[in-house]
């Protein structure tokens, strides 16, 4: 599974957790490379690694063993304010919660990531641009109320667009229309897909639902830990 | 956006647990600030009043010793007299240690007569050999002797310097006004020359309503300046034994007696602060624990979107900044209204001087209680934001139960 001049490449990532004094293994030698800009789907049961797999990805779980590289460079081996810059940086997250702080409003919900991506503080512009991403996702009008003053499908599209912020090089999305009737989830995949076609996103999909994962360049499948060629 | 402007939202954002912690921290630092701030007017005006009493030992009729030690610590003005001062006078000042003798007469003053937020005391004091008042005048207003109809009133009296007052008929010249020391005995005082007092005395048949029958040999007390290493009890016993009818009052007692007073209740108020001190530490403790465990999984979507330790750690104690700012704020201020509005209180039930201290000091002691309510706040939540602000991101979305090291087999 290794493409040259790969963007981000799993090697033999290996992940435990401890249950009543067991070694449970959550992830086994996982081997993986994704080229940049290419959007990917995993799917697979519950509890078969896959948001374990996605945060391993993504710099906020360190796996058992293996390593994780982007752009050539093992994120794991970095210092935690690093790691943490890597997350701000390079990495845009759809949790399978919205996930929005519930003290902020909508646009503050947005601007939340500069704070920490070195680059964007300072005379940038923030705001308009929030704005812009709210417009983008149809919710220019809800830019100052509070995640509570929101839908199901609202705040997922808010979500996505602090996903995209800071302009990241990779989406991560964890079943994003998990929770959602069948027309949001329509409205957040064609928004998910529109981004990825408008940018050079490399987009990782989790998913349980099959149809969703179709429209994914490649397909991949978890099995109790290791993951598979969904051709 | 900064981290400063996220916690300042929730702060907002979580107004119950928010009020509960002002609330205590307002408790704690209204306590803390009420307490320093009568520790420090005591303290003030024991110094003040001690310097400005002069006297080393007051001879008084032994009969009212006790009425005497009441005038000086209320400021109730009070008159009792002796007349067969002249030869104690002569036999103290050629008593060894004694450095100068003076005598003082009280007389209060007709009701209404001046214009004083309380009762008010003359004093007649003799210019020629005082060491009280005239030291004063003479470092103050650079008059080697003050006329007969020339008066130095205390701090409380209305009237300013080179306005005119009038006791039993009789017109003076304000020519000096005292620097307030707290103790209402000297504040609410009024100092009128010996001659001119028994001049008042002796025309108030024709010009007062009321006539004072004070004879020209009578005086109130002695004031007895003493060298520095004379040893006051033994001095007081040696009179007291030659003249049983007389009484020696030593001022430094009067006020060291006055401080204890004061001194017992707020030592066993301070123990009692150092348990509600514990107290609302456990409380904040508790309600910042409550509040932040239900809000790990923000922090862990925080974590996920670019902030590290230092920056959850920053936010959380800037939380508890504003928190314990505010409330030390409200506690300050309740504390100064508090302790002005029951100072007179606490000056007659326990009979003490106080002063509060000038504008500087207020500032400064307030600065210092800012400080020791934000030491105090952060001290409490310290525990709570160093633990989840050092939870692995992915636990802390999935709400902190499974934690790094318990569940997470990195071995």
């Amino acid at each position: 599974m290794t493409i040259p001049n790969s963007h981000i490449i799993l090697n033999d990532i290996q992940k435990n957790f401890m249950a009543a004094g067991e070694s449970i293994p959550a992830l086994n030698d996982i081997n993986l490379s994704l080229g940049k800009g290419e959007f990917v789907s995993i799917t697979g049961h519950s509890g078969s690694g896959k948001s374990t797999l996605l945060s391993i990805v993504g710099g906020i779980l360190m796996p058992t063993r293996g390593s994780v590289s982007v752009h050539g460079k093992d994120i794991y081996n970095s210092t935690e304010n690093e790691l943490a810059r890597f997350r701000a940086e390079k990495i845009g997250f759809v949790f399978q919660s919205a996930s929005l702080l519930s003290s902020l409003t909508v646009k503050e919900n947005l601007l939340f990531p500069t704070i920490f991506a070195s680059g964007r503080s300072g005379k940038h512009d923030h705001e308009a641009e929030a704005l812009a991403y709210l417009d983008m996702v149809g919710l220019a009008e809800k830019a100052y109320v509070y995640p509570y003053q929101l839908s199901g499908g609202e705040a997922r599209r808010v979500s996505l667009a602090r996903a995209l912020m800071n302009k990241p090089e990779i989406l991560l999305a964890d079943e994003p229309t998990g929770d959602l009737d069948e027309e949001t989830e329509k409205d957040v995949m064609n928004l998910l897909e529109r981004f990825h076609k408008e940018s050079d996103i490399t987009f990782m999909l989790v998913t349980h639902n099959e149809e969703l994962a179709k429209r994914a360049t490649r397909r991949l499948k978890m099995k109790k830990g290791r993951l598979t060629e969904n051709t | 956006m900064n981290l400063y402007a996220v916690a300042a939202k929730n702060v907002r954002q979580n107004a119950l647990r928010s009020i509960a912690i002002i609330v205590a921290m307002s408790v704690l630092s209204g306590i803390i600030f009420s307490l320093s701030l009568i520790y420090g007017a005591l303290g003030r005006s024991v110094e003040l009043s001690s310097k400005r009493l002069g006297a080393d030992a007051m001879i008084v009729p032994a009969e009212y010793s006790e009425k005497t030690e009441d005038i000086i610590l209320t400021g109730r003005p009070g008159s009792f007299y002796m007349n067969d001062t002249e030869p104690l006078r002569k036999q103290l000042l050629q008593t060894d240690g004694v450095e100068a003798v003076s005598a003082q007469l009280f007389i209060v003053s007709a009701a209404l007569a001046c214009c004083t937020v309380s009762d008010t005391m003359l004093i007649g004091y003799e210019p020629e050999t005082d060491f009280v008042i005239a030291p004063w005048i003479k470092e103050n207003i650079r008059k080697d002797k003050v006329a007969s109809d020339e008066i130095v009133v205390g701090a409380n009296i209305l009237a300013g310097v080179g306005g005119r007052q009038k006791f039993y008929g009789q017109e003076f010249l304000i020519v000096g006004k005292l620097e307030p020391v707290g103790m209402p005995f000297i504040d609410n005082a009024v100092y009128i020359p010996m001659l001119g007092a028994r001049k008042m005395i002796a025309e108030s048949k024709d010009k007062a309503l009321k006539t004072l029958t004070i004879r020209p040999e009578e005086v109130t007390s002695l004031l007895v300046k003493l060298k520095n290493d004379t040893a006051l009890e033994r001095f007081a016993v040696h009179v007291e034994q030659d003249h049983p009818n007389k009484k020696v009052i030593l001022t430094s007692s009067i006020l060291s007696n006055a401080k204890k007073n004061l001194i017992v209740p707020l030592k066993g108020m301070s123990a009692l602060f150092v348990l509600q001190w514990a107290v609302s530490l456990f409380l904040i403790w508790v309600i910042y624990k409550i509040s932040i465990d239900e809000r790990r999984t923000e922090l862990g979507v925080m974590k996920a979107l670019g902030a590290n330790k230092a920056d959850i750690w920053k936010m959380l104690l800037l939380e508890i900044s504003l928190l314990s700012g505010a409330g030390g704020i409200a506690g300050i201020l309740c504390g100064y209204l508090v302790v002005n509005a029951f100072s007179s209180l606490l000056m007659i039930t326990y009979k003490v001087p106080l002063l509060m201290p000038d504008k500087i000091h207020l500032v400064v002691l307030s600065f210092a209680v800012l400080a020791a309510s934000l030491c105090s706040g952060i001290l409490a939540s310290l525990f709570t934001a160093l633990k989840w602000a050092k939870v692995e991101t992915f636990y802390l979305m999935r709400g902190g139960q499974v934690q790094k090291g318990a569940f997470d087999d990195n071995s």
